[in-house]
């Protein structure tokens, strides 16, 4: 079978500068701050009081609600209190700050050895809720609400992540080739938790390296799990391109991929997964690849969840003259900081240092006909974008822009360098609100 | 000092935050690059005159483009660069010997009215450079009408000869003119002699090709048996003239083989679509095969066979190559999808052959681009691409 799916395009990989660097430990920070929105859903509740030593993997937050995850403190040492810091988003969230101890101390409910060939489903689903884990491609959706899929949708395969179809980052690639038994044990798991017949793992061919360590890790632990190599095409990751590029089904619009009876999962949720089950270790750090023109020595870090961004930059060496932005995650979808008041969250997968070509002023659209060439949800992104600018919602419904998956691409081929992304978002907020509007 | 106490504020936007490379000046500039070598061969066939139609249209355009968003308080926009390639195509679909006033007009209603009363680059419905060429066409026939037939005027000895093996001779121009004064050669005659330009002008291949008589042929017991004309079945020579541009004609049309580097390198460069000048030459090649051709006897109409058509001199003569490759791939104008854009290009095709055979015009890509243009909201509402996942059930 070809692998492929409609439209995309292939941006300039930009992975040079980690690729092939070895994956090294950040210094743990001399504070962390640790948001209780690291996830998408309800924040979670403060389980600490200021004053008090927590210690590494303690549990300091709990999930409030089903769609929410719980947090754990990253670090040993005593809780300074409730501080204010940057969601990814933009606006303030809280978040707990511990100050380091330096002692690295792990809670004692951490660190058991525990038999994983046994485990039953909804152990599993428990042992990965405790755990705190979210979809760490940068969806940050909960984990545990994925593996439980509603009674009457039957999950027949799961799919591995491992497209990094972004430029720049390379944290997955990394992770894939230290860990590949974990990856592979942990989707085992999932697989297992949801009751999936087969797992695939989708992976791009820019990345043989982790190619070859999965599939000799597949034959030492006597895994099934099919690794598939891809054509590089960006967006392989997201999630209804890959299951259309890797088994040809097409996730209803408006639908989830569960109707197509498949799960996806990124390999870092993966590899948490099984990090959980097998040792008890909940989520507390995480790869984030450090890189981009305003970057000295760009690197790909083992970070403890709630370092704030500042502290990787100085490690990293930072060069704040050709920054002119700083953009977490990749350089299509991620969000640009306004400054250096956020730390690192679940979903943090890179930290770009760019300048900012996006700056240009937009010019008419010349109907060139590129982006609707390379959209893959087969819109119409410039008309989507005319009716953006002039304010035409009815128009813009019509048009389906609520199928819109924000790839960025339309945006990125557009030689008038039209935002288009940016007035499609506009207008699917404002659907969305009229909706509410009327549903009221 | 370190980042973290460092009190830094970076540029907030949406992503994405990485773009490419290619603008919309960058594709005009190609466009103008392209169309160059065209250009500067009118000037070697036709005389450094052919730079006053190319010179004053341009300007023309980006004048009125200037002084219209100017007026509607835009932003400007005369950097584009889409003004100069209006400028240079209109000039290029007008005789060399186009008077200064002329390619003003041509160029004030390409930019007034085919372009900025629509709304500006991206809103309007016909390509602005035919739509001035129709206009002038309209209002100045005679003008629009008299293409100049080339002297060479910058051409040493050498070209001279190639010209000769070609079958053009300067007596035999004469000749024709002296012998078959039609109103118009003769006006632009005059109007070239008056204007102290030595030019001569004569029927092109199209024009030669278009309706012609049937020649009488009376044997010895006087029976009249009447022939295709020869026009119909041109020689080798007729042809080549045509794809190396040694021919009448317009400013911009005369040589097929430089509009189709000119458009080779657009299609290299990624600024035009190969779907659209493929379809459309391939439909206006395959229609001037297979169409019967329509000649007269006398006032009655008679067609040759099928199949029999002089579909390598349709190619070469007029402006279909300059069509195909630089107006039909007009972006504003066309289609946004592949299969919207192979349905105009076969469209454009068939309108063209079907004008120069049985039209009024020897020429039809100019009014074939124009009506397909039209239609060309209809075929974006065909060929609008299906949603991903639309359509099936939850
Ligand atoms: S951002 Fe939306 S409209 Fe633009 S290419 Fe991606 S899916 Fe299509
Ligand atoms: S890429 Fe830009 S200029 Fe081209 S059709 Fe889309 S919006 Fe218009």
């Amino acid at each position: 079978m070809k692998h492929y799916f409609r439209g995309g395009i292939h941006p300039p990989e930009n992975k040079n500068g980690t690729v092939d660097l070895p994956l090294t430990k950040a210094d743990p920070p001399p504070f962390v701050a640790i948001s209780f929105s690291q996830h998408i859903g309800k924040p979670a509740t403060p389980l600490v009081k200021p004053g008090e030593r927590v210690l590494r993997g303690q549990l300091i937050a709990e999930q409030s609600g089903y769609v929410s995850a719980a947090a754990h403190a990253s670090i040993s040492g005593a809780v300074k209190g409730v501080v204010q810091v940057r969601h990814p988003l933009g606006f303030l969230v809280d978040a707990l700050k511990i100050e380091n101890d330096g002692l690295d101390e792990w809670d004692p409910s951490v660190k058991i050895e525990r038999d994983v060939d046994q485990l039953p489903p909804g152990e599993i689903r428990k042992i990965v809720q405790g755990a705190g884990i979210v979809g760490m491609g940068g969806a940050t959706f909960p984990s545990h609400v994925k593996l439980s899929p509603p009674p009457g949708k039957k999950i027949d395969t799961l799919i591995l992540n491992a497209a990094e179809c972004e430029p720049y980052l390379t944290a997955d690639d990394l992770l894939m080739r230290e860990y590949p038994e974990e990856i592979l044990m942990g989707a085992e798991l999932f697989k297992r938790a949801v009751g999936a017949r087969r797992a695939i793992v989708g992976i791009e061919d820019n990345k043989l390296r982790a190619v070859t360590a999965l599939r000799d890790a597949a034959g030492r632990i006597g895994s099934n799990i099919g690794i598939t190599v891809l054509p590089v095409q960006y967006p392989q990751g997201a999630e209804k391109q890959l299951i259309y590029a890797l088994l040809r089904r097409e996730v209803p619009s408006g639908g989830l991929p569960m109707d197509v009876g498949v799960l996806v999962h990124n390999v870092g949720s993966a590899f948490a997964g099984y990090q959980a089950c097998a040792f008890g270790y909940p989520l507390t750090e995480r790869i984030v690849t450090v890189t981009g023109p305003g970057i000295r020595n760009p690197a790909n870090l083992w970070v403890r969840i709630g370092t704030m961004a500042g502290h990787l930059l100085d490690i990293c060496g930072f060069d704040p003259e050709t920054t002119k932005k700083l953009v977490v995650g990749g350089p299509m979808m991620g969000l640009s900081m306004r400054d250096l008041e956020w730390s690192v969250v679940k979903g943090t997968n890179g930290i770009l240092a760019l300048d900012d070509p996006a700056a240009y002023s937009h010019r008419a659209c010349i109907r060139c006909g590129r982006c609707v060439e390379s959209c893959p949800s087969g819109l119409l992104p410039c008309t989507l974008s005319n009716y953006g600018e002039f304010d035409k919602l009815a128009e813009a419904e019509e048009y389906n822009a609520r199928d819109c998956i924000e790839c960025g691409i339309c945006s990125y081929v557009c030689p008038s360098k039209r935002p288009i992304v940016q007035w499609i978002r506009m207008e699917k907020a404002e659907i969305n609100r009229k909706k509410q509007m009327e549903v009221k | 000092m370190p980042a973290q106490e460092k009190k830094l504020l970076f540029n907030v936007n949406n992503s994405p935050h990485i773009r490419d490379g290619d603008t919309t000046p960058r594709i005009m500039c190609l466009v103008c690059l392209a169309l160059a070598p065209a250009l500067v061969w009118s000037l070697f066939v036709f005389g450094w005159h052919a730079l006053v139609p190319i010179g004053f249209s341009v300007a023309a355009c980006v004048a009125t483009e200037w002084l219209i968003v100017r007026w509607r308080g835009l932003p400007r926009t005369i950097d584009d660069g889409s003004a100069v390639v209006t400028g240079l195509l209109l000039a290029a679909v007008c005789p060399p010997n186009l008077p200064w006033w002329a390619a003003v007009i041509g160029g004030v209603f390409a930019i007034g009215v085919g372009k900025q009363a629509f709304g500006g680059l991206g809103f309007n419905i016909w390509n602005p450079a035919l739509l001035g060429r129709a206009f002038m066409q309209a209002s100045m026939p005679d003008r629009m009408m008299s293409g100049e037939w080339p002297h060479l005027g910058f051409a040493g000895e050498w070209w001279k000869n190639l010209f000769h093996c070609l079958g053009g001779s300067f007596s035999g121009i004469a000749e024709r003119i002296g012998t078959a004064p039609d109103a118009v050669s003769r006006a632009s005659m005059t109007r070239a002699i008056d204007g102290g330009v030595d030019v001569m002008t004569g029927a092109t291949i199209l024009e030669k090709m278009h309706t012609p008589t049937a020649m009488a042929v009376v044997d010895e017991l006087g029976n009249v048996t009447y022939h295709a004309p020869g026009a119909l079945t041109p020689g080798w020579s007729d042809v080549l003239r045509g794809w190396f541009g040694i021919e009448g004609g317009s400013l911009g049309e005369v040589s097929a083989i430089l509009l189709v580097i000119g458009g080779v390198y657009l299609l290299r460069k990624k600024v035009i679509p190969w779907d659209i000048p493929a379809f459309y030459l391939f439909t206006a090649a395959i229609l001037g095969w297979v169409l019967p051709q329509p000649y007269k006897i006398g006032d009655a109409h008679a067609y040759t066979a099928w199949f029999h058509g002089p579909w390598l001199a349709h190619l070469g003569a007029g402006g279909l190559m300059l069509g195909a490759f630089f107006m039909a791939t007009d972006m504003v104008t066309g289609p946004l999808t592949q299969k919207g854009r192979i349905i105009f290009a076969v469209g454009c095709g068939i309108m063209t052959m079907v004008i120069r055979l049985f039209g009024g015009y020897p020429e039809g890509v100019c009014y074939a681009i124009l009506l397909m243009n039209i239609c060309v909201p209809l075929i974006d509402t065909l060929t609008k691409p299906g949603v991903f996942g639309a359509g099936l059930k939850k």
